[in-house]
C-alpha cells in the first residue's frame, strides 16, 4: 500500500514537472469494439471472407493517474483485449467516453493494417523504394472510433510489438465535424486535425483532401509537407482553402468552404500520409434549405356545387425529399381528416439548385362546407410547416367586398334604367294622358 | 429502379455539343425487401437499357433488339455466369455490411456501378464505384490506381485493394481498352437507335400568379436525351428559372420544361422581351420561341372567372327587362295608333294613367 502511494506521488511529481497535467488528469475511456478482419478473396472482387469478433480497448495517455480498471465484458477473447497508449490524449476526449448505463455507445471498429508505401504523387517523398525500416516489423492495427451524437470521429494507426496486445497510437486523424449541416451561402469549416507522437515533431507527412458524391469524386487539395509543396496541377477550381501555415505547428488541416452552394454537398475525406502509413476521416456536408409555402388562392372562395382548386406551392427546399399532405377541418367541430386525392406536379429545380413542387386539391363544396379549414402540411428535413386557409362558400355568409361592389354597380345601373324608362314613359305618354283627360 | 435514383438523376451539366457514348453496368444487392429480387444487374448503353438480370430469372436477357446482332451466341451464357457469380458475392457482402453497420433489420442495398465513356474527340473515362444504403462506399481512382474510401468501414477494403497493384493495373486496362471496344461495338450495331436524331418541338404557355407571371417553355419529342433549353432576356441579368426533369416519352423520345418566373404582370411585359432558346444535336440552328404576353394558351377558354357571375346575370336580366319594357312601349304605341285592339289598350292605358294621376295628386 505504501509502495503504491510512493509511486503515485512520484508520478504526480513527474506529471507536473513535465507540464503534462492535462494528460495526467485525463480520464481515458475503456471501450467495446468490433475487431473486423477482411481477407482478400480473388483479385478485383469485393472481399467476401470477413470475420467479426468482439474486442475491448483500454486507452491511456501513458501518464494517467487514474487507470480505468473496468473489467472487459464476459466472452471476449483475451487476445482481443488491447491496451492502447496515446501520448497525445486524442483518444481520451470526453466525446468518446461511453455514458454509464446508456444504450448508445461510441461506434468502434479495429482492423489489421498492413504498412504500405503510398503511391500517389504527393506522397512519393515519404518513402524510398529500396528500404524497409525495421520499425515496420510489428503488428499493426487501424482503429476508427465515432463518438456519440457525431461530436468526434478519430481514426488511428496502432503499433504493437509482435505477438502482444500492448499498442501505441502512432498517428491520429480526427474531426469534430463528422456530420455538418448548413444552409446555402454560408462559410463552413470542415474540421480535420492530426497528431503524431510528441517525440516526433517532424514534417514527414502529406495531406490530401478529396470530395466524393454519388460515386464521383475529385481531389481538392494535395500538399507534401516534407518539401512544402502544393500540388497545383491536381487542384480544381473550388472555392476551398486550407491554412498551410497552421498545419505544421498545430496539426490543423481544416478545410474552409466559402459561400456554400448545392454542388458542395457530399463527402469530404481528409487523409494524412506518413511513411508507409495513412489514416483518414470522412465528413458529410449536408445542405439543408427549408421549404417556403404558399397556399393559393387566398382568400379561398367557391360557389356551392362548383369545383374549386386549392394549390400548395412548396419551393426553395433542399434536399429533394418532401412530403405534402392535405387536411380538412370542418367548422362544425367534426374531427379533421386527411385528404388523399391530391394532384402532385413533378419537381422543378431552380438555378441555385433548390427544388420546388406543387400539390393541388379539387373541392366541390356544399353550403355546409362553409368555413372549413384546409391545411397544407409539409414534412422536410429542413423544417416541417403548415399553411391553412378557410373556405368561404358563396351565399353562406354576408356579402364580401366584391359582392358589395357588384351590388352597388347593379343598384346604380338599375337606378339609371328606371330613370331612363320613367323619362321615356313620362315624355312619350304625356300626350296620351292629355288626350284621355280630354 | 433505385440505382438510377442514386446515380443517374439530376445530371444537368451535360454538354450538348460534345457527344459522349457510355457503357454502364448497375449491380444492386438488396436485403430485407420481400418479393423484390435480391440481386439485379442492368446494362446501359448511352443511358438506354440493353440488358437485364435478376436472381429470379437467373439469366441475362437483352432489352434492345439490335443487341442480338452485336453479340456472339455464347455471349448470354458467359454474361449469365458473371451475373450468377456477382450475385453470390453481393449476397454475402450485403450481410457483412449489415453486421458491420450494426443493422438488425430493414431494407439495405449495396450498389456497384462500373463502366466507361468515350467522347467524340477520343477522350475516355472509366469508373468502378460502390455505394451502401445510398451513400458512397468505395470507388476506384483510375488516375492514381488507388481506391477511395468514402466510409470509415471501407478503409480495410481500401488497404487490401491499394496493395493489389497488378489488379489495379488490370482494371485500368479493362476500362481504357476492353470496355471501350465493347462500347464502340454496341454503338455501331445499335446506331439506328442510338445515333438517331429526332428534332424537338416546342411551345410556350403562361399563367398569372400572385407574384407575377410564369412562362413555361415546353420542349418535347427529341432524341438523344441531351438538350439545352435556355431563357434569355437580351441582358446579362440572371433570370429566375425553374427546370423540370428530362422525362421519357412513350416513343423513346424525351421532354423537358423550363419555367421563367417574372415579377411583372403580362401587361407590363413587352412582346419579344423574353425568348426561349433550344439547342439540340438534331437542329442545324437553335430554335427560338419569343414570348408574346398577349398570347392565349392552347385549349384555354378566354374566361373572366373572378368577377361574381350573379352580377352579370342580374345586369343581363335588368337589360332584358328594360328591353322588354321599351319593346312593349313601342309596340303599344304602334298598336294604339293603328287601333287594332282598342279594348285591351284602353284598360292598359287606364291603369297607367291612374297611377300617373295618383302620383300627381
Amino acid at each position: 500500500m505504501s509502495e503504491f502511494s510512493t509511486i503515485y506521488k512520484l508520478s504526480l511529481l513527474a506529471c507536473f514537472a513535465a507540464l503534462l497535467a492535462p494528460l495526467c488528469l485525463a480520464r481515458c475511456p475503456a471501450l467495446e469494439c468490433w475487431y473486423v478482419e477482411e481477407k482478400s478473396s480473388r483479385a478485383g472482387s469485393f472481399p467476401s471472407a470477413m470475420s467479426q469478433e468482439k474486442s475491448f480497448l483500454y486507452i491511456s495517455t501513458g501518464f494517467n493517474l487514474a487507470y480505468n480498471t473496468q473489467n472487459p465484458p464476459v466472452g471476449i477473447n483475451p487476445n482481443r483485449v488491447y491496451r492502447i497508449v496515446d501520448s497525445t490524449g486524442t483518444l481520451c476526449s470526453s466525446a468518446l467516453q461511453p455514458v454509464d448505463g446508456a444504450v448508445e455507445k461510441p461506434e468502434c471498429e479495429i482492423n489489421p493494417f498492413t504498412p504500405h508505401p503510398a503511391m500517389v504523387d504527393w506522397t512519393l517523398s515519404l518513402t524510398s523504394p529500396d528500404t524497409s525500416p525495421a520499425y515496420l516489423t510489428a503488428d499493426w492495427l487501424s482503429s476508427s472510433i465515432q463518438g456519440l451524437k457525431n461530436k468526434l470521429a478519430v481514426s488511428s494507426i496502432l503499433r504493437l510489438p509482435v505477438g502482444t496486445t500492448e499498442a501505441t497510437a502512432v498517428m491520429n486523424v480526427y474531426s469534430h465535424t463528422p456530420v455538418l449541416q448548413t444552409k446555402l451561402k454560408q462559410d463552413v469549416l470542415l474540421d480535420c486535425g492530426f497528431t503524431l507522437p510528441q517525440e516526433e515533431e517532424n514534417s514527414e507527412f502529406s495531406l490530401e483532401w478529396r470530395y466524393q458524391y454519388r460515386g464521383e469524386g475529385r481531389l481538392l487539395f494535395a500538399y507534401d509537407a516534407k518539401f512544402d509543396k502544393l500540388h497545383e496541377k491536381y487542384i480544381t477550381k473550388d472555392d476551398v482553402e486550407v491554412d498551410i501555415t497552421n498545419l505544421h505547428g498545430s496539426g490543423n488541416a481544416s478545410l474552409l468552404i466559402k459561400n456554400v452552394s448545392i454542388r458542395h454537398g457530399g463527402t469530404y475525406i481528409c487523409t494524412i500520409y506518413r511513411p508507409y502509413l495513412l489514416a483518414q476521416v470522412a465528413m458529410e456536408l449536408e445542405i439543408i434549405e427549408p421549404p417556403h409555402l404558399a397556399l393559393l388562392p387566398s382568400p379561398f372562395w367557391a360557389a356551392p356545387g362548383h369545383e374549386a382548386v386549392l394549390t400548395c406551392e412548396v419551393s426553395g427546399y433542399y434536399p429533394l425529399d418532401v412530403e405534402i399532405k392535405w387536411m380538412a377541418k370542418p367548422a362544425n367541430g367534426e374531427p379533421a381528416e386527411f385528404l388523399t386525392e391530391a394532384q402532385l406536379s413533378g419537381h422543378r429545380q431552380s438555378i441555385e439548385g433548390t427544388f420546388s413542387q406543387t400539390s393541388s386539391i379539387r373541392i366541390i363544396p356544399e353550403t355546409q362546407d362553409h368555413l372549413t379549414q384546409y391545411s397544407c402540411l409539409i414534412t422536410h428535413l429542413g423544417a416541417s410547416s403548415k399553411k391553412s386557409v378557410v373556405l368561404q362558400v358563396a351565399g353562406a355568409s354576408g356579402p364580401s367586398i366584391e359582392d358589395a361592389v357588384g351590388m352597388f354597380i347593379v343598384a346604380f345601373i338599375s337606378y339609371g334604367l328606371l330613370k331612363l324608362i320613367y323619362w321615356v314613359f313620362s315624355a312619350k305618354a304625356s300626350p296620351e294622358d292629355d288626350k284621355k283627360d280630354k | 429502379m433505385p440505382i438510377f435514383l442514386v446515380l443517374g438523376i439530376l445530371n444537368f451539366s451535360i454538354s450538348v455539343f460534345a457527344a459522349t457514348h457510355s457503357l454502364k453496368y448497375f449491380y444492386t444487392g438488396t436485403s430485407g425487401a420481400n418479393g423484390f429480387p435480391e440481386f439485379i444487374t442492368v446494362g446501359m448503353i448511352d443511358e438506354e437499357q440493353f440488358t437485364y438480370y435478376d436472381n429470379f430469372i437467373k439469366r441475362e436477357t437483352p432489352r434492345q433488339s439490335w443487341v442480338m446482332d452485336a453479340v456472339d451466341p455464347d455471349y448470354w451464357d458467359r454474361n449469365t455466369q458473371i451475373c450468377v457469380g456477382a450475385e453470390q458475392q453481393f449476397k454475402v457482402n450485403v450481410d457483412t455490411l449489415n453486421k458491420r453497420f450494426n443493422q438488425t433489420g430493414g431494407i439495405h442495398t449495396l450498389q456497384n456501378m462500373y463502366g466507361c465513356e468515350l467522347d467524340d474527340d477520343g477522350t475516355t473515362r472509366g469508373f468502378d464505384q460502390y455505394g451502401y444504403d445510398g451513400d458512397d462506399y468505395l470507388s476506384f481512382d483510375k488516375q492514381t490506381l488507388t481506391w477511395i474510401a468514402a466510409s470509415q468501414r471501407a478503409l480495410t477494403s481500401k488497404g487490401i485493394r491499394d496493395a493489389e497493384m497488378a489488379n489495379n493495373q488490370y482494371l485500368k486496362g479493362y476500362y481504357e481498352g476492353t470496355c471501350i471496344e465493347w462500347l464502340k461495338k454496341y454503338v455501331e450495331y445499335g446506331s439506328n437507335i442510338l445515333k438517331r436524331k429526332v428534332q424537338p418541338e416546342g411551345f410556350l404557355t403562361h399563367k398569372i400568379t400572385q407574384f407575377g407571371t410564369e412562362v413555361t417553355c415546353h420542349v418535347t419529342g427529341f432524341f438523344p436525351r441531351a438538350i439545352e433549353v435556355v431563357w434569355h432576356n437580351g441582358g446579362p441579368r440572371d433570370l429566375d428559372i425553374e427546370s423540370g426533369e428530362v422525362l421519357p416519352n412513350e416513343d423513346g423520345t424525351f421532354q423537358v420544361k423550363k419555367t421563367l418566373k417574372l415579377t411583372k404582370k403580362p401587361k407590363d411585359i413587352k412582346k419579344d422581351d423574353y425568348t426561349c432558346r433550344v439547342a439540340h444535336s438534331s437542329l442545324p440552328d437553335d430554335k427560338i420561341f419569343r414570348y408574346d404576353p398577349a398570347m392565349r394558351n392552347p385549349n384555354e377558354p378566354n374566361g373572366n372567372g373572378s368577377f361574381p357571375i350573379w352580377i352579370i346575370v342580374v345586369v343581363v336580366g335588368i337589360l332584358l327587362a328594360a328591353a322588354l319594357g321599351v319593346g312593349l312601349f313601342i309596340w303599344k304605341k304602334k298598336s294604339s295608333s293603328g287601333d287594332k285592339n282598342p279594348k285591351y289598350i284602353q284598360t292598359s292605358t287606364g291603369e297607367n294613367s291612374s297611377t300617373g294621376s295618383s302620383n300627381e295628386a
